[in-house]
């Protein structure tokens, strides 16, 4: 019976080609586009190391208390960064920053290019879970040595090495010569915790670099500095290290809670300690920072995405209304065929039961256009935004979750119809 | 009894008229009459076949059908007596123009659940019976008036119902085919179907075993009698 339903329903669609295209082509248009804000709104939100709420955090000191500039930066000096990266309370300490390095091979076979690169402690590739295609991160000790080591995302790998396993491979950054000890598989981590300021959204970096080359090869922060004075010196690099200029996201991940309490204790004492050697003006804002608080400080999503997600819902809102008309008008001509179908003896349930077939079919019709429109938004969003790479597309909840509120559209669209429908009394319509 | 009413009323309202189609009805039918009624327009006729055929409710009085007091039943108990127990024929047809001819025999079936071969063979059986059995995958619209008749008529029968309630079937025909739809109607009545039709026609109402006058949604005694001696 189901099947014969199925085929009913399709044949009562193809019926009214012109309504039902209209009725189609709202539903996918307005629930496409909901879908697409909302995918991005919903990837932009999301929490990513959810599971380490507790443990994780931010450092965050103030080494000034007014700011030359606007802008105000939540994170550490490098002055601050070795000040405190030997503490043992820590599990795991992830300290980074954007740079940008020329990269080349050995023989000069290609040509060489730019590359976005971070600069980084070992432990961020753990601490964030980055996915290894080959090899993996650098450890302490090669870290302490100053060894030159680096690991590449997998499409430098693809340019420099074809693809293959190039662990123990060595490469050109500027004019220093690295071996590759890792390749990194597709990372997706939205948004990009370990630097919010300056790649929440962006591709995986290149290639990463041990954060204790930063003086031997006097590696640039390319990201964004809250810059402070700096003291008068042959050498800007120097000073700008040793300067209170904050430019260094620092995270520090806890096995416990009862830790990263210590912690907080040593960092109070820290900036006590620093205050009375005259810096950390009284009432910096130093503290940490749990995950989420972090993620709402560098608006990472912003009203806008919201308010965009809640227009779409009132488009789809309109739509929904203008197909209850399309649908009732439909409905209403059918009021015959439903009275056949009493004569013959349906019950007012079944006749229900026939049309929810029919608006299921129909919802699932609209869900899958619904899905193409839904690609083709996030596709164009993706060529005029390239920052929203990462959080625009559907994932499969998403997916299907598109086609579900297609089909509660529908059904909710049909509902009055439905009602109606079942009121039928045959006998004004048979003769 | 097949069918026994008794004084039954059903008036239709607006907001500002009552209009009475049944007043005080009462009427008795034997399992294997082959009833014709007969009456002006808006007399209540096709108000008396709706009731009987569950179609319609009535306001006061009483329809015991094959024993049963209808007015207890719920709306899937009636549908399943329509459906089991009471055959439909129209003046209109009414088959769906989207299914063909074996499709619209089977609805009545598939609503049943009856399983798929004893459908199909009932369905076949009831096209043999109105000789239409090489239109099976016809649609309505590739058949003509007294064809789609018949396909209304297989419909009916294909369940084997007891009872046939048929309302103006030859009103939309011509003579040649509305003499070739009755005589069906009147071989389904000597397979034994309790048969009830509603006609305008005389010379039609005539063939029945009895036939009733409806007046001022009143069952007139007599009529019959008053019919032969007109004729």
């Amino acid at each position: 019976m189901l099947i014969f339903q199925i085929r009913l329903a399709l044949a009562s669609l193809r019926k009214t080609p012109l309504i039902m295209g209209l009725v189609v082509t709202m539903i996918a248009v307005s629930v496409g586009v909901l879908m697409t804000t909302f995918s991005i709104y919903h990837f932009m939100s999301a929490v990513p190391m959810a599971d380490k709420k507790d443990t994780l955090f931010a450092v965050q000191l103030d080494t000034l208390k007014e700011w030359p500039h606007e802008t105000h930066l939540k994170m550490v000096s490098y002055k601050d960064f070795q000040n405190l990266k030997d503490n043992e309370l820590p599990i795991n300490q992830s300290a980074s920053f954007l740079s940008r390095v020329l990269v080349d091979v050995l023989d000069g076979s290609q040509r060489p290019f730019y590359v976005d690169a971070r600069v980084s402690t070992s432990g961020l590739f753990s601490m964030f879970r980055a996915p290894f295609k080959y090899g993996g991160g650098w450890d302490k000790a090669q870290e302490r040595d100053f060894q030159k080591v680096v690991v590449i995302n997998h499409e430098i790998n693809d340019k420099l090495f074809g693809g293959r396993n190039s662990v123990g491979e060595k490469l050109l950054i500027g004019d220093a010569t690295f071996e590759v000890v890792g390749v990194l598989d597709k990372w997706v981590m939205t948004p990009r915790l370990y630097d919010l300021k300056n790649t929440p959204f962006g591709e995986t970096e290149g290639v990463f670099i041990p954060f204790s080359l930063v003086e031997k090869l006097k590696l640039t922060n390319a990201g964004n500095t809250q810059e402070a004075q700096l003291a008068e010196s042959d050498d800007p690099f120097k000073a700008f290290l040793n300067s209170e200029s904050v430019w260094i996201p620092y995270w520090v991940e806890f096995a416990s809670k009862a830790d990263a309490d210590s912690y907080r204790q040593f960092l109070t004492g820290y900036v006590a300690e620093q205050q009375a050697v005259g810096r950390f003006e009284p009432g910096n804002d130093s503290r940490l920072v749990a995950i989420e608080p972090w993620l709402a400080f560098h608006e990472v999503v912003n009203e806008t995405n919201l308010l965009l997600v809640g227009l779409a819902a009132m488009f789809l809102l309109v739509c929904a209304i203008n197909v209850m008309g399309m649908l009732s008008a439909k409905s209403f001509g059918r009021f015959k065929e439903f009275s056949i179908y009493r004569a013959l003896g349906a019950s007012k349930a079944l006749l229900v039961k026939m049309q929810l077939v029919e608006v299921l079919v129909l919802g699932v019709i609209c869900g899958i256009s619904a899905v193409i429109t839904s690609l083709l938004g996030l596709e164009l969003v993706k060529a005029k935004f390239a920052h929203y790479e990462q959080v625009a597309h559907l994932n499969m909840a998403l997916l299907l979750g598109t086609i579900v509120v297609s089909i509660i559209v529908c059904l909710l669209a049909y509902l009055y119809p439905v009602l109606k429908a079942s009121q039928v009394q045959p006998v004004r319509y048979l003769k | 009894m097949m069918l026994e009413i008794k004084g039954l009323s059903k008036a239709y309202r607006t907001d500002t008229v009552e209009t009475k189609a049944l007043n005080d009805f009462s009427l008795s039918i034997e399992e294997g009459e082959f009833v014709t009624v007969t009456g002006p327009s808006g007399a209540g006729k096709s108000t008396f076949l709706n009731i009987v055929g569950m179609l319609e409710t009535f306001d006061s009085g009483q329809l015991l059908f094959d024993g049963v007091d209808v007015s207890g039943l719920n709306d899937n108990q009636r549908s399943a007596i329509r459906n089991e127990k009471i055959g439909f024929i129209f003046q209109g047809f009414n088959l769906l123009p989207e299914l063909n001819v074996i499709e619209n025999v089977t609805l009545p079936l598939r609503f049943r659940n009856m399983p798929a071969a004893e459908r199909k063979q009932r369905a076949e059986e009831a096209l043999a019976t109105v000789g239409l059995s090489k239109r099976a995958s016809h649609y309505p619209s590739q058949l003509s008036g007294g064809q789609q008749q018949r396909v209304a008529i297989a419909r009916a029968i294909a369940g084997k119902p007891r009872f046939l309630l048929a309302d103006e079937p030859t009103g939309n025909l011509d003579s040649e085919m509305a003499e070739q739809v009755f005589e069906l109607i009147e071989q389904l009545h000597k397979d034994g179907a309790t048969i009830i039709v509603v006609t305008h026609d005389k010379k039609l109402a005539q063939r029945g075993t009895r036939c009733i006058n409806v007046l001022d949604g009143r069952c007139i005694e007599g009529a019959e009698t008053e019919l032969r001696n007109a004729s």
